[in-house]
């Protein structure tokens, strides 16, 4: 399948870059700009990229003075608490060395930081003198932050160090006409400190780089563009990593306060479709794309609905701002706290189960225990650490669990009710206050005594408490060999592809198990595994294999569009709530699940084709022949609206840039696919597209520009290329 | 296949048959399999069933109440708040309990009027059973209980599938189906539909289900439509037809669009078709559960436009899963909306001349317990059940009713009633009557000669 690839657009992404990075930098300094910018050209073989990394360059607007460093960590970090990110100035070899070129081979030397406290300022230099008198002074040196050469070597830019006397402050630019103008405007010129390689000219917005934004994102925007230029891949997760989640909460309660305002009583409550707009307010807008993206595919793992029995707005948030915060952490935190929240106890009713009372034939309730086996961690089956199904002698499956499993474990989670009840009285058990924003607490006299059987054997002794049963019996469930592959291989699916090769689900278990460093669970390490994993990153695996690929979930699909369009609302909101409709909308909407089974079962396969091919494709279970229409529908009517919801809520895209290039279908074309099929189309549709959009009359009105767009944007949507990602 | 009762129903014009038969590229299919006897004494041979299945597990025990008055006093104390004062049930006498009265829930006055007509009966303690299961032996293991007991997905499959002690991934209602399709002019496309989403429920061994939507929302906005002089429809469809013929390499990328392509070709036959639907004189109100049932009442009034003859239908209602304090106010909704829904259904059958030909009932995950938790009532097992139509024997209780004692003779434990009339039962008393011979009938429900009776005589 042949592929396209649209350069105008990478072009496009080149100006919005230098428009965006002349907004930060701050007005004194505005004059480099243009320079700093001219300066970046050409490429760094392949050869030596891997021993580069980008020097990136910091300001901040308090102290006055610029930072250096090579730590992408520590570039985010700094950007956390007031500096401003200035991009990367150029690239450093990461460790000494020796660089071989047409000119011979040179020797690096070590590019040395070093810090003055009482000032707050930083310097960098390769000179070893220099860097002793500074430290003389009272500066400390904090070592090298990596390697350049003291000659130049092919492809290799001079470094000039710059001083001004009037910002105190040190820079380096790349080249002498940038010096020059820098020198002009009352900087002074104070060394040539060696050579480095210089930022690629068109950054990492190749094809490879937007297609993975669109697996680890809900779709690449200028922002996250700009990020990943920034950082590379690597860089751009340990970045996500670390991005932390705007509370939904907050949210609820502006939503709150606001209506309380409006309201002539003073009263005012939480909406559960509050719940749902905060999501999309993370999804829409968000910075912490990558944890938004793993928050949405643990709550279809960890599922709670608020379809049947209705969850309160607060509850339901609640859980969304505890998945947030751990589900970059570790699986083992991640499980105990979905398990103490109120919205969990509610749906699958751990929320007031207590201890079995054999004369009044009770028992614990089940519920949680079942599912928090079946689909939260292990599964049903016996597995292979690369996800297949372990069989005995005859052939057959065996289960993970029996009956009395259930039972041990249903034990092992009595005794819980809301927290902020006094859980030494026995009898508060039974009318609680109803508190849904903190983790359940346990009453130990409504927890089962005596042992409960676990799996593999383990056996919980009697008398433990019960907050000292659930931990054990969370251990018990975080230990079991299913659980890595079991969660690695739904990760993956919902990241990359719905049929991951055993290999591929070996690696990303194996780092599930142990992250490098001996911990288990690290679902940062995990989802970087599936995100880097040579099946994910090699585009060619892709196209060479007719089974690879996904179907983008509805939802993101929708998400996908608004980000590439970079939807706006008047007053920042949106009011984006029921999308489940099969007429006229998705069939899938967040928190709406039709049951703890989510919107569709990991294992769901078409009779047909499907089937024949021994394929699984889970999202096609809401993909029917009604739903269909009604999701066709659906974005056809948000292209001709060209936005969604009403009232200052209403999200609107901005089309104009596709209207511009109306006049010339195929430049449309290629637009539009560079914002939403990574700059790739099929041959048939790209042609297909172009003829159809060449069929709509074109006399230069805006209105035919208008209907141009959409017959394009209409028919892409709706392409395979788009609906299944490759 | 065909079965004494298809052939010995109906009595009808040749001319007819020949007239269909005419247009029917089918026909020599049929006649393989010895079919065309029995289509063409049956033109107007026609029967559906109508699965309304309550999601979240339907609180039985408030649905039929005994009336008598010590039954309610026994039936009031562990309801505890959740009871119904007994002047409010809605008296019903079936002709075939003795004198025993009882009450169905005060929203159900369209059931009421049903059941006394003799257009609706009731099933009493009803639910999954892999084997007929006493008391003791249930508390002692010692026969076969349905997998994941209590548990919303397991007992929703089980009740869809009708096989209580396999994963068999088959609905009955596509089993039925699978077995029908060749007496249908249009094969598989209009024999089992579903107003109510994907289910297992019409899932066949070999056909698939085609769902139609509830709100007759057809086809594609932006395509067929001549509203638009811009050109942008004729682009449009001009590019949708050259997406929908391009080949592709990728499963999924052809699976993609064999689903947007098969909606949109589907999407007209049933658009055109319903284009030709007599407006009905019955009223349907205006909730979820009354407009699927109307599409249902829509797409049979068209059937002859598929050449339909056996058709089964599903429908589904969802939040009867009341764990909590709002259960009395939530049934009343609920079980009003069945019944009002239930009930216009009937009366459009009945308009449109197939009053008989047509069965519509209840399904749900199980029933609740029957003493109330505090604020609303848990995960149950056996409940009551509603069929209706004219092909029902109605005015009757079906099954046995429960003692409805804690710890009685008919309790798992916590009010949980043990079934004494398994799914299998219920649903084959309905398959016979739908036209399958008692052989399929045992093919369809596996279990079924593990219990006493296989048609539990409330259909005639």
């Amino acid at each position: 399948m042949l592929k396209n690839f649209s350069c105008r657009f990478y072009a496009n992404v080149s100006h919005v870059l230098v428009n965006a990075s002349a907004k930060l930098i701050n007005a004194p300094f505005a004059l480099l700009a243009g320079a700093l910018l001219s300066a970046t050209s050409g490429w760094v073989s392949a050869q030596t990229a891997d021993e580069l990394q980008p020097l990136y360059r910091l300001y901040s607007p308090i102290l006055g003075g610029h930072v250096y460093t090579p730590n992408t960590v520590g570039y985010s970090q700094l950007t956390e608490i007031g500096w401003k990110p200035e991009g990367p100035s150029f690239r450093i070899m990461k460790a000494a060395g020796m660089i071989s070129g047409a000119e011979g081979a040179v020797t690096t030397v070590a590019f040395t930081r070093l810090y003055n406290a009482t000032i707050g300022r930083h310097v960098m230099t390769t000179d070893l003198t220099q860097a002793s008198a500074f430290a003389a002074q009272g500066w400390t040196n904090e070592g090298p932050r990596g390697y350049i050469l003291p000659t130049k070597v092919g492809g290799t830019v001079p470094i000039f160090r710059l001083y001004s006397p009037v910002f105190n402050s040190y820079v380096y630019l790349t080249s002498e006409a940038d010096r020059d103008a820098v020198v002009a405007a009352g900087w002074k010129f104070e060394r040539l400190e060696g050579y480095a390689w210089p930022v690629s000219a068109v950054p990492l917005a190749k094809p490879e780089a937007l297609r993975f934004l669109t697996q680890a994102t809900f779709g690449p925007n200028d922002l996250e563009i700009k990020r990943i230029n920034t950082a590379g891949m690597d860089g751009w997760i340990d970045d996500q990593l670390l991005r932390t989640a705007t509370p939904h909460m907050n949210y609820l309660n502006a939503a709150k306060a606001r209506r309380i305002a409006a309201s002539s009583d003073g009263r005012g409550d939480f909406v559960e479709e509050d719940s749902y707009e905060a999501i999309w307010q993370q999804w829409l807008w968000g910075n912490d794309q990558l944890r938004a993206r793993m928050s949405f595919a643990f709550s279809e793992i960890m599922v709670i609905s608020n379809t049947a029995p209705d969850i309160y707005p607060e509850a339901m948030s609640t859980y969304m701002d505890v998945v947030n915060k751990n589900v970059l952490g570790n699986y083992r935190d991640l499980l105990q706290a979905v398990t103490l929240t109120p919205a969990m106890g509610y749906y699958l009713n751990m929320l007031g189960s207590e201890k079995g009372d054999k004369a009044d034939n009770k028992f614990p309730n089940q519920n949680f225990a079942r599912e928090v086996l079946q689909l939260f961690s292990v599964g049903l089956y016996l597995l292979n650490s690369d996800g297949t199904r372990k069989v005995d002698a005859a052939g057959k499956t065996i289960p993970t669990y029996d009956e009395d499993t259930v039972v041990g474990f249903s034990q092992a989670f009595s005794g819980w009710n809301f927290g902020g009840n006094d859980n030494n009285n026995p009898d508060r058990f039974y009318s609680t206050e109803e508190h849904w924003g903190i983790p359940m607490i346990a009453w130990a006299s409504k927890h089962s005594i005596g042992t409960k059987k676990l799996l593999g054997g383990t056996i919980l002794p009697d008398g433990q408490t019960p907050e000292k049963d659930l931990r054990d019996a969370l251990d018990n469930i975080f230990n079991h060999p299913n659980t890595p592959p079991f969660i690695s291989r739904q990760l993956i699916q919902r990241f990359v592809t719905s049929n991951p090769s055993a290999p591929y689900v070996a690696r990303v278990s194996a780092v599930f198990a142990n992250n490098g460093k001996g911990v288990r669970g690290d679902l940062g390490a995990v989802i970087k595994a599936i995100l880097m994993d040579v099946e994910a990153r090699d585009a060619t695996f892709a196209t060479n294999n007719i089974k690879a690929g996904k179907q983008r979930e509805p939802v993101i699909r929708f998400a996908n569009i608004l980000r590439a369009f970079n939807a706006t609302s008047k007053n920042g909101r949106n009011n984006i709530q029921y999308l489940d409709s099969a007429d006229d909308a998705l069939g899938q909407s967040p928190l709406l699940a039709p049951s703890v089974f989510n919107f569709f079962s990991p294992f769901y396969t078409r009779p047909g084709k499907l089937a024949a091919s021994g394929m699984v494709a889970p999202e096609f279970q809401i993909t029917n022949e009604i739903q269909t229409i009604g999701t066709s529908n659906f974005f056809y009517n948000l292209v001709k609206n060209e936005s969604y919801g009403g009232g200052d809520s209403r999200v609107k895209l901005d089309l104009k840039p596709a209207k511009s290039f109306a006049s010339d279908p195929a430049t449309l074309v290629d637009y539009l696919a560079g914002l939403l099929t990574f700059g790739q189309l099929s041959t048939g549709t790209r042609d297909n597209i172009i003829t159809s959009v060449t069929a709509v009359p074109f006399k230069n009105a805006e209105y035919e520009r208008t209907l141009r767009t959409r017959t394009a944007l209409t028919l892409l949507v709706l392409s395979p290329d788009f609906v299944i990602l490759k | 296949m065909c079965t004494d009762q298809m052939s010995t129903r109906t009595s009808t014009s040749r001319r007819i048959f020949i007239e269909q038969a005419s247009a029917l590229a089918a026909a020599p299919m049929l006649a393989s399999l010895g079919m065309t006897e029995t289509l063409a004494q049956s033109a107007q041979d026609y029967k559906a069933l109508v699965c309304i299945f309550m999601f979240g597990g339907n609180d039985g025990n408030n649905l039929l109440i005994p009336r008598d008055p010590s039954d309610w006093n026994q039936y009031a104390g562990p309801r505890g708040r959740l009871a119904i004062p007994r002047d409010q049930t809605l008296s019903i006498k079936p002709s075939n309990v003795q004198g025993r009265e009882f009450g169905l829930h005060p929203a159900m006055t369209g059931i009421q009027t049903l059941f006394t007509s003799g257009k609706a009966a009731l099933v009493a303690n009803l639910g999954t059973l892999a084997a007929p299961l006493t008391k003791a032996q249930y508390q002692n293991n010692q026969a076969q209980k349905p997998s994941n007991l209590f548990s919303h997905s397991d007992q929703q499959f089980l009740w869809n599938t009708g096989i209580a002690d396999n994963s068999l991934r088959s609905g009955w209602g596509g089993r039925l189906g699978d077995r029908v399709a060749a007496m249908n002019q249009s094969g598989s496309l209009a024999t089992c539909l579903s107003v109510g989403g994907n289910s297992t429920f019409l899932n066949g061994d070999t056909i698939r289900p085609f769902p139609v939507s509830p709100s007759g929302q057809f086809g594609l906005d932006f395509l067929d439509s001549s509203t638009s002089g811009n050109g942008e429809t004729a682009a449009l469809s001009q590019g949708m037809t050259q997406m929908l013929a391009q080949p592709q390499a990728n499963v999924m990328d052809g699976v993609w669009l064999e689903i947007l392509g098969g909606s949109i070709v589907n999407q007209r036959q049933f658009s055109s078709a319903l284009n030709g639907a007599p407006l009905f004189q019955t009223a349907f109100p205006d909730t979820g559960l009354a407009s699927a049932l109307k599409m249902v009442a829509r797409l049979i009034s068209v059937r002859s436009t598929f050449g339909a003859k056996r058709q089964v239908f599903f429908a589904g209602i969802g939040g009867f899963d009341t764990h909590g304090e709002d259960q009395p106010q939530r049934q009343q909704e609920l079980l009003g909306e069945v019944s009002n829904a239930m009930t216009a259904f009937y009366n459009a059958t009945v308009e449109l001349g197939v009053g008989s030909n047509v069965t519509a009932f209840t399904a749900s995950d199980f029933g609740r317990n029957f003493p109330t938790n505090g604020r609303g009532s848990d995960h149950g097992w056996g409940s009551h059940h509603l069929v209706v139509g004219g092909g029902v024997k109605g005015n009757a209780l079906y099954g046995t009713f429960p003692t409805l004692v804690v710890d009685g003779p008919d309790d798992a434990g916590e009010g949980r009633w043990i079934p004494t009339t398994s799914v299998d039962q219920y649903a084959a008393t309905m398959a016979s009557w739908f036209g399958v011979n008692s052989g399929d009938v045992n093919l369809v429900f596996p279990n079924l000669k593990r219990f006493a009776s296989a048609n539990l005589g409330f259909m005639f």
